[in-house]
């Protein structure tokens, strides 16, 4: 049996369907938590804006555009960036609210993050590893590594997403993952020696 | 690792990632041959692909009291259905209501106001067609339409369609719901605080310990009803001033005889009413708290004469307020003005500018470069031939484009402007390094120094943390170089660099969202920005306790400063340009007591910066003005500044969806505005009607309307208010009345139980 679409999903809830609900929150929540954490960080508010993200989506869930009838990748997409963009929007008024970024910021940026020892204590947990490095990125870079690795949208429905160029995207993914590169080099040599997957 | 080109590197990315069309795979894979480098920055970029797409698993997800409370705020009707009552929902419950006319019908909404006085509240946003609209009671005595069947009153119109719920996650900002967030603090608050109550209303339960542990079955609704009704209550050890704002947000009415006394530092900063009309032109309504009504009231242009003589002057005005009061109370609102001197033309020192421009990629985005070319093509042209500018541009890198070059080389400059491109990163630290060398470079002692730093604030090359690239601004400071920092075509939520850069280089922040705010920040009140009159500037007010009962002061939050540290020159406070204006406004009950003394002292304290040897601290000076009771004039024949002042500042406290501002007419408010646009027109003030309007329907949709269970709880509030007021005005005073007060909320409090029970009670 072929799960339900997205369009289909949607169309079901609105009929008044709650487990249709259920499983658009099943489907999407990982990807939106993931897109918080990106910006807030690790930490409770990410699961209060990804709630108050279905919370939107149960109160007034956007119409799709009759263009993509019949067309559930195009209606998936149209949701997809829906919820990101909401998303997004609650990120950043809660971040607004709490200053959190520059705390986290500041933390990344202690000097105990700096000192070089990743090779030796973090070879053990490369994911502990790359979780850090993404941590210390900038908020904007992280953001669209995220959404582009994890997420697995495109350039373009980024570009929707954060409301900035594709190019700008491009730079930001570019630009990210030259540093991460470099920071996660010890794990990327490890890595290559050891013939780990 | 030898540098491969920017855009390079972006291409190999998009290979990686499947972002290129077969041509230019093939392109790539060509250049990827022939080049050993590469092909390593390739095998390096997938593998940290591989790296971060390892994160994945496991999956994350909601906990399951996250997704139990989702359930339960599920509309129990198909949404297609748009004549059932969405209000019978369970979420009704949490959410104690809101209902929103779509078609623009009178909606009506009894409200009350944090003076405990009932009264009905007409939001008339009526459209022509429904004549019912006009008839909408506005008298504050008018009797209160029933709610009895817990569903918003909508005057006169049967059926509304009602579409609802766009809105209700706003309710927690306006503390009808308990968000979420502080759900633990308030149980935990709330055992501490009445474990008799509670364990009546938990039925045994014990809610202060092991409430994590529960199951989604056992998170159960008395919890969910116990967490509303706690959000109503005084925590412990809460000051009524903590509590009002965690109530309702704003500044609360002061007792004077408990604080005659209000402090705080001047603001001149403008941004958020420019960065609150981009985002309403785009059809949002802003954050609350990104809503700052001292910066809405001081974005429009000076009205008071500038002083000839001294540096500053002090001018206030006081009227009827016009906004609505709860109890038939009549109010009155004062301004008080802080008005800097102008600096003429031929005494203002020659300028030594040094802009540095951001060219990254991200400024070709809505021709942001070219609105910053066209603004610096209007400044050089409105220089003096004393003055000097240096251009630095940067991108990946950073690059000097003009030094220090008199005004009078006009054509120097504009080869310069006509270089700068948008291309490749942000590499912000590089442009300021290079703008300080530049600026050093060109310093005249007996100069006006600045940096003027503009970008759209993503700094993603180099340093990028806005606290360590502060560091970088400190040393240059003390050699008298100021920094000012301007935003181009941003949103609200990426100005945290300019602000701290230009706080840390004792400077201002501005925003730039078109031509027009370009001309103005850059052009018309430049020289302004540019000359600093006068540094830490406070105020203060200080009320006749035998005159003035209540007062509250509009916005400045977050300037307050102790009344202790009014004269504590150590304490950091705001500086004011050449011809600056602070405007603050005062809404005041007074008493009537008869009296020929002053009603209010105003003070300002500042240190004139002049031109001092180093090392030598500014001299420090102290004004102070009285505002007699016969002052007064009707708001009619107020100065024009005066009245604009209020409406704009009533606008701001609407989109705060301030509790002061409940129950004020939207439409009254845009009546008025038009008038005072007639009669003396203006451009921003043009500007802000035309803002009124495209906002009016947008923000009718987010105004929150009352519940029975929602009023009741609005009740408990007040009266909760009530009592803490009472506590710090000693309650031994008046025993009998707090005794009332207290038995009051007991009643209140078993009422909301009641409430809650019932609607528990009732069928989903």
């Amino acid at each position: 049996m072929t799960p339900a679409s997205d369009g289909q999903l949607l169309q079901a809830f609105r009929a008044g369907d709650r487990s249709a609900f259920a499983a658009l929150v099943d489907r999407h929540q990982g990807v939106l938590l993931r897109h918080a954490r990106a910006i807030l960080g690790v930490g409770p508010d990410c699961e209060a804006v990804v709630q108050e993200v279905f919370l939107k989506l149960a109160q007034s869930p956007p119409l799709l555009p009759p263009s993509t009838d019949g067309d559930p990748q195009a209606q998936s997409a149209h949701l997809r960036a829906w919820l990101h963009t909401v998303n997004r929007n609650a990120c950043m008024d809660t971040q607004r609210s709490t200053r959190r970024r520059s705390l986290r910021e500041e933390q990344a940026a202690s000097p105990e993050a700096h000192d070089g020892g990743i090779a030796t204590v973090e070879q053990a947990d490369t994911r502990a590893a790359v979780e850090r490095e993404l941590e210390r990125l900038p908020v904007d870079q992280r953001e669209v590594l995220v959404l582009r690795l994890l997420a697995d949208r495109s350039y373009k429905e980024i570009a929707e997403i954060t409301g900035r160029s594709i190019g700008t995207v491009g730079w930001l993914v570019s630009e990210g993952l030259q540093q991460l590169g470099e920071r996660l080099k010890p794990q990327l040599e490890g890595r290559k020696a050891g013939g780990r997957a | 690792m030898n540098r491969i080109e920017p855009e390079v590197h972006a291409r190999l990315c998009a290979l990686a990632l499947g972002e290129v069309d077969s041509a230019e795979r093939l392109a790539l894979e060509q250049q990827l041959a022939q080049s050993a480098e590469l092909r390593e920055e390739y095998a390096r970029l997938e593998g940290t692909i591989a790296l971060v797409r390892e994160l994945e698993a496991p999956p994350q997800q909601l906990s399951p009291s996250a997704r139990e409370e989702l359930q339960q705020a599920l509309p129990k009707a198909p949404l297609n259905a748009p004549t059932r009552r969405w209000w019978n929902s369970s979420w009704t419950r949490l959410a104690a209501g809101l209902t929103i006319a779509v078609g623009g019908a009178a909606l009506l909404v009894r409200l009350q106001d944090s003076t405990y006085g009932t009264r009905v509240a007409s939001l008339e946003m009526a459209a022509p067609a429904s004549p019912s609209a006009a008839s909408a009671p506005s008298s504050p005595s008018s009797p209160a339409p029933s709610t009895a069947s817990g569903a918003p009153v909508m005057a006169g119109v049967p059926a509304p369609a009602t579409h609802s719920l766009d809105a209700l996650p706003k309710l927690a900002g306006l503390g009808y719901v308990s968000s979420s967030r502080d759900w633990d603090a308030t149980v935990a608050a709330g055992a501490a605080l009445a474990p008799d109550s509670l364990a009546a209303g938990a039925e045994g339960q014990s809610f202060g310990a092991g409430f994590g542990e529960l199951s989604q079955d056992e998170l159960s609704d008395q919890q969910k009803d116990l967490s509303l009704l706690m959000g109503g209550l005084r925590r412990p050890g809460e000051s009524p001033r903590e509590l009002f704002l965690r109530f309702w947000g704003d500044n609360p009415f002061e007792q004077t005889v408990l604080d005659p006394i209000s402090t705080f530092a001047a603001d001149v900063d403008t941004a958020s009413y420019t960065l609150a009309r981009r985002l309403l032109v785009e059809r949002q309504v802003p954050p609350r708290e990104q809503v700052r009504t001292e910066e809405f009231i001081n974005y429009f242009p000076a009205d008071v004469p500038a002083p000839t003589g001294d540096t500053l002057r002090i001018a206030t005005d006081l009227t009827p307020s016009r906004f609505g009061s709860g109890d038939g109370k009549p109010r009155w609102m004062l301004r008080v003005v802080l008005r800097g001197r102008e600096m003429p033309q031929h005494e203002r020192k020659p300028l030594r500018l040094t802009f540095v421009i951001d060219c990254s990629g991200s400024m070709e985005r809505e021709q942001r470069m070219e609105l910053v070319k066209d603004a610096l093509r209007m400044l050089v042209s409105q220089l003096d031939p004393q003055d000097a500018v240096a251009i630095v541009a940067f991108s990946d890198s950073a690059q000097q484009l003009a030094p220090m070059t008199p005004v009078i080389n006009k054509a120097r400059l504009e080869a310069a402007i006509d270089a700068l491109q948008p291309k490749g990163w942000t590499h912000s630290e590089a442009g300021l390094r290079l703008g300080y060398a530049t600026a050093l470079e060109g310093l005249d002692t007996r100069a006006t120094n600045r940096v003027i730093f503009l970008s759209d604030g993503v700094a993603n090359r180099g340093i990028t943390d806005p606290e360590e690239l502060s560091k970088t601004v400190q040393p240059i400071r003390e050699r008298g170089i100021l920094l000012n920092t301007f935003g181009v075509g941003m949103t609200s939520h990426n100005d945290a660099l300019l602000e701290q850069l230009a706080d840390k280089g004792d400077g201002q922040c501005h925003y730039i969202d078109d031509l027009r705010e370009a001309r103005r920040v850059l052009v018309e009140r430049f020289m302004g920005t540019m000359e600093t009159i006068a540094r830490d500037v406070k105020l203060q007010v200080e009320f006749d306790p035998a005159q003035v009962e209540r007062y509250r002061l509009l916005g400045y939050e977050n300037r307050a400063i102790a009344d202790v540290d009014f004269r504590n020159d150590r304490v950091d406070a705001g500086e004011i340009g050449s011809g600056h204006q602070v405007t603050a406004l005062y809404e005041l009950e007074r008493t009537f007591a008869a009296s020929d003394r002053p009603l209010a002292t105003v003070r300002a304290r500042w240190k004139d910066p002049g031109r001092l040897p180093a090392g030598a601290s500014a001299p420090v000076r102290e004004v102070a003005q009285l505002v007699s009771t016969g002052s007064a004039v009707p708001f009619e024949t107020s100065p024009v500044g005066y009245r604009r002042a209020v409406l704009v500042a009533q606008f701001a406290e609407f989109l705060r969806r301030s509790v002061h501002a409940r129950g004020d007419s939207f439409e009254e408010l845009m009546r008025e505005a038009a008038r005072m646009e007639q009669e003396a027109p203006q451009t921003e003030f043009l500007e802000f009607v035309a803002l009124l309007e495209r906002t009016r329907d947008l923000l009718a949709r987010t105004l929150p309307s009352c519940d029975e269970l929602c009023e009741a709880l609005e009740e408990l509030k007040r009266g909760q208010y009530r009592q803490a007021e009472l506590e710090a005005l000693g309650a031994g005073r008046d025993g009998t009345l707090f005794e009332q007060v207290q038995r009051e909320n007991k009643l209140q409090e078993a009422k909301v139980r009641a409430l809650l029970e019932r609607q528990r009670a009732a069928p989903r």
